[in-house]
């Protein structure tokens, strides 16, 4: 009997331990993919730093022509519609709601430009062959950082579409006014 | 030295000290703030001759939008058309800020 009970107790260990094996397995042959290879960072140290700073050149070249761009749009046309609009006693809500919303993003994506820029540079000055888990950490910090001045630009491009879309509908509006004007005073006639 | 030159002396070190101090802070106040980041005179980030020419161009092409006189169809359609060109500008740049440029491939991690 004894033989029997130890034999189960043995055959239910072996069992457990064997599925615990059987489970852990795959998962660590996952993590071992996902894991980055760190030795690559602190090899290529010079490299990455070098591509980083060629990113941070021409991300400023950009900054300025799209900053330069949304300035123009804000200030030389959305303003003067709205104003234009306004002394011919047509202003338009949604377009003056617009043209506040453009320019409180126009300000978020400077300020997330600056934010994105700093981190960028604090990122250049690590040790990043000393230190390359320090140094990836950071740049996926940097990385976050980038996708928000992304978010930024997509949100303006959204804004300055819908801006047109309200200008094409108020312009048809004004198309049927002008063309009801004209038959009634044809009808006069 | 006579008590005048070393007063001229004395004078001398705290102008430069003082120099030294309010330049310091004023770069502190221009790295801090992050204007550093939106100017592109420091070495490195000056404009290439073709964004220089590209932009005196655009510069003698472009008429802009006046906030004064009438509102019509016909303005508004001239406005839309202008405000493209501007739109068009926007999008000559593709995928600005995209993942790409930090992306492992690219880094070559």
């Amino acid at each position: 009997m004894w033989y029997n009970k130890d034999m189960k107790k043995i055959a239910v260990f072996v069992l457990l331990v064997s599925l615990c094996i059987q489970v852990s397995l795959p998962f660590s042959a996952v993590f071992a993919e996902e894991r980055t290879d760190f030795s690559g960072v602190s090899e290529r140290c010079e490299e990455i730093k070098g591509i980083l700073k060629n990113v941070q050149r021409e991300d400023s070249k950009i900054r300025v022509y799209l900053g330069s761009y949304y300035e123009k749009i804000l200030t030389k046309y959305v303003t003067r519609l709205n104003l234009r609009l306004v002394e011919n006693n047509l202003s338009q809500t949604g377009l003056i709601e617009g043209q506040a919303e453009l320019a409180t993003a126009r300000a978020k994506f400077v300020e997330d430009f600056v934010k994105y820029q700093q981190g960028l540079e604090e990122l250049l000055a690590m040790n990043c062959k000393d230190e390359p888990e320090k140094f990836y950490q950071e740049l996926e910090k940097v990385r976050e950082e980038r996708a928000e001045v992304r978010k930024g630009v997509v949100e303006i491009e959204n804004l300055i579409t819908k801006h047109q879309k309200m200008v094409g509908e108020l312009r048809i509006k004004l198309g049927g006014k002008n063309a009801t004007k004209a038959n009634e005073a044809e009808g006069e006639k | 030295m006579t008590k005048g030159g070393k007063n001229l002396i004395i004078l001398g070190v705290v102008a430069i000290l003082v120099a030294c101090t309010t330049t310091g802070v004023a770069l502190a106040i221009y790295h801090n703030s992050g204007d550093i980041y939106l100017d592109r005179s420091r070495p490195g980030f000056l404009p290439d001759e073709e964004e220089i020419e590209e932009r005196e161009e655009q510069k003698e092409e472009n008429s802009e939008f006046s906030e004064k006189g009438e509102v019509s169809a016909e303005v508004l359609e001239e406005y839309l058309e202008k405000l493209e060109d501007e739109v068009d500008g926007v999008r000559r740049v593709s995928e600005p800020f995209s993942d790409e440029a930090l992306s492992n491939e690219r880094l070559g991690i």
